[in-house]
């Protein structure tokens, strides 16, 4: 069903946002290379993947960073303070490893805590925030941080933690957005008689403000965007506010920022190859590069494809298999029967 | 004098933000069909009326999107939950008649329910409602009959508004913001008379999720001047300081210094008031610190584009009863129409 070697490497390569070039990058256009007509990596990073074709153009985007953390300070004790790229929670952080990209190579942390013994009743219900977050990379001070090649401005990452649940599911940092990620260049290997001139982007900078899919759209002035992101999944906690749920297929959202035929053909699609879709309303520009691709230039007919995934942005991400290769289907199947087609909405 | 059967028909035809050809989008178009050259709509949905010129290429902008509502869930006894599609303050949505868009100008009706304040405890009548508290009853029984009557996942909403008078000079209705300046927008073309301006009439589509119909008609049509019409806040009423209030109703066209997204160009600012002086215009200043226009987009387009505005003074905008007065509607389309004749008079 799915490649778990090929998705355990795409998921676990480095890439902070603006740090694409510390490892995902290469592996996108390594797994890509084969299987298309030219690659390219523009001036932000973005690795833009032609596979030629007439009409209509249309750009895939699925962002290859990461979120992550930042040493803005050293203790003179050795302890790291951090400030987030993208949204991290600080909640998530407490008793957690980080793998941190030094100038020397990668290396381990750990977020400490006050132990509960220590603590008055009501500092426990507390949150933590910024101010109680330090990293411990086992130095006593810090000259010992500074030979171990850490720096201010030093990138780090939620530690890589790829775990088998049950039959299908999964448990990993950064599905978002490397399954989507994942999907995208397996739907692009997997790609056989097209009519559609597909442009794949492994974009950069989504988590700090879809930058990458913003120059990249403006270069490439697709007709269609789509967007390959992951999507709330229904869970605990979610107040019944999530319509999504886990196993039962790929999610497209319907909205201002989705145009409708295109959703209404990608509807037709999965129904032709019984694949099971799910509705998400979004009211709102969504969070995803469809958001920036839409208003390219004269403007594009977007839409968002996106794996339901639990606990978004922690260390815990779930997302199930099933979904995985349903979305690497109607991928494939939408770019394989996409013909040209009126847009107006 | 509004020409009453058109404003009609354009502030009451459904369009909320993305979802302008449920019904709007048609009305426009047949609006400006004799006084323009040409009419495409791009793939976001604007409208865009070409009136040819070999003068300068002039952008006007008014957005034909209204706020309203989507449906997220549909519970198992029926209720509909919603979000907002734009700015809205759930308190305007208890005790309401809706619309709920089941296909292009097809609605059936739903009502915004309450728990009634006979069940309510002293303290809870005091809190307003917030989006957990708020459902519409379309009279389904069960999902599966809401979703017989064809409601679905993202269906549209809006309050069940219409035009009407009120006293002498104003007149209430659903959907002024911003459908009075699409209007003025007709208006101008039709009552145009002697320029050689190149004129882009836009009805532009999402700029209440961001001024997105906009950005995209601009990059295209790369106009040398901008002039967006919208409406701005009339606080003229009880318990509002002058200071406050913005504009009031019946004192002029609004010509817009600023908001949120844009400072006007001043030589357009300065120039649009001699023009209403000149020509004896009512005109006011509109200053408004919260909330942007597709002026807004439309500056920053490419290179920059030299940007005004003109504004309808409206009461309580953002509601299914906003106000307006026809004589600052009629002083927009007189002032709308000098700037287009004498536009070659312009000097940047």
């Amino acid at each position: 069903m799915v490649d778990w070697e090929l998705m355990q490497k795409i998921i676990e390569a480095p890439g902070v946002s603006g740090h694409e070039f510390m490892g995902i990058r290469d592996v996108v256009i390594e797994a890509l290379k084969d299987y298309v007509d030219e690659i390219k990596i523009d001036k932000l990073g973005n690795v833009i993947a032609h596979k030629k074709g007439k009409a209509p153009k249309i750009m895939i985007a699925a962002h290859m960073d990461k979120i992550g953390l930042m040493v803005n300070h050293i203790d003179k004790d050795g302890y790291l303070r951090v400030v987030p790229i993208g949204g991290v929670d600080p909640r998530t952080l407490v008793a957690q490893r980080v793998r941190i990209f030094t100038e020397n190579g990668e290396l381990y942390g750990v977020v400490g805590h006050v132990p509960p013994h220590l603590t008055k009743p009501e500092d426990r219900k507390k949150a933590a925030d910024w101010d109680t977050i330090a990293i411990d990379v086992g130095a006593s001070n810090r000259e010992e941080v500074e030979k171990m090649g850490i720096k201010i401005g030093t990138v780090m990452e939620f530690a890589p933690a790829f775990t088998r649940l049950g039959e299908n599911r999964f448990s990993t940092p950064y599905l978002d957005d490397r399954i989507c990620l994942y999907a995208m260049i397996e739907t692009a290997r997997a790609l056989e008689n097209h009519e559609a001139d597909i442009y794949f982007v492994a974009s950069v900078q989504e988590e700090v403000g879809l930058r990458g899919a913003r120059v990249a759209s403006y270069a490439i002035d697709p007709e269609i965007g789509i967007a390959m992101d992951v999507t709330f999944a229904k869970q605990p906690g979610d107040k019944g506010k999530i319509v999504v749920e886990l196993g039962k297929g790929p999610v497209m959202d319907v909205g201002p920022n989705i145009n409708p035929k295109v959703r209404a053909f990608a509807e037709e699609v999965a129904k032709k190859y019984e694949i099971p879709l799910q509705v998400e309303p979004s009211p709102r520009p969504t969070g995803t590069d469809a958001n920036i691709m839409q208003i390219n230039r004269e403007g594009v007919a977007t839409a968002v494809l996106s794996i339901p995934i639990r606990y978004m942005h922690s260390q815990v991400e779930i997302a199930d298999a099933k979904d995985v290769d349903n979305t690497i289907k109607l991928a494939k199947h939408l770019l394989e029967e996409l013909k040209p087609m009126d847009l107006i909405p | 004098m509004v020409d009453y059967e058109l404003l009609k028909k354009i502030v009451e035809a459904p369009g909320v933000s993305g979802y302008e050809f449920l019904g709007v989008r048609d009305v426009i178009v047949e609006a400006f069909k004799d006084y323009v050259d040409e009419i495409k709509v791009d793939k976001l949905g604007n409208i865009i009326a070409h009136k040819k010129g070999d003068g300068p290429k002039v952008m006007l902008a008014a957005h034909m999107d209204q706020i309203g509502l989507m449906v997220t869930t549909i519970e198992k006894n029926g209720f509909l939950r919603v979000a907002p599609i734009g700015g809205i303050d759930p308190r305007t949505l208890i005790a309401q008649r809706f619309k709920v868009w089941i296909g292009k100008d097809k609605f059936i009706y739903g009502v915004g329910g309450s728990v009634p304040p006979h069940i309510q405890k002293p303290e809870e009548r005091k809190k307003a409602p917030d989006w957990d508290q708020i459902f519409i009853d379309i009279g389904a029984e069960s999902k599966e009959e809401a979703e017989e009557m064809g409601v679905k996942i993202g269906t549209i909403i809006t309050w069940d508004g219409r035009l009407e008078r009120l006293g002498k000079h104003r007149l209430v209705s659903i959907a002024f913001d911003d459908r009075i300046a699409v209007y003025t927008l007709v208006e101008t073309a039709r009552k145009l008379q002697e320029t050689n301006a190149d004129i882009y009439f836009v009805a532009t589509v999402q700029e209440e999720v961001g001024l997105r119909g906009a950005r995209v008609s601009a990059f295209g049509i790369e106009p040398d001047y901008g002039f967006a019409i919208d409406v701005t806040i009339a606080a003229d009423v009880p318990g509002t300081p002058e200071h406050k209030q913005v504009t009031q109703l019946g004192k002029g066209t609004a010509i817009k210094i600023m908001d949120r997204s844009v400072i006007c160009h001043p030589t357009i600012v300065r120039w649009m008031e001699e023009l209403a002086k000149k020509y004896n215009i009512p005109y006011q200043w509109d200053i408004l610190l919260g909330g942007g226009t597709d002026a807004g987009a439309i500056h920053l387009n490419k290179e920059g584009v030299p940007t005004g505005a003109v504004s309808v003074p409206a009461r309580y905008i953002h509601s299914n009863t906003e106000v307006v007065d026809e004589r600052d509607v009629d002083a927009g389309v007189e002032l709308m129409v000098k700037v287009l004749e004498h536009i070659n008079e312009l000097k940047i």
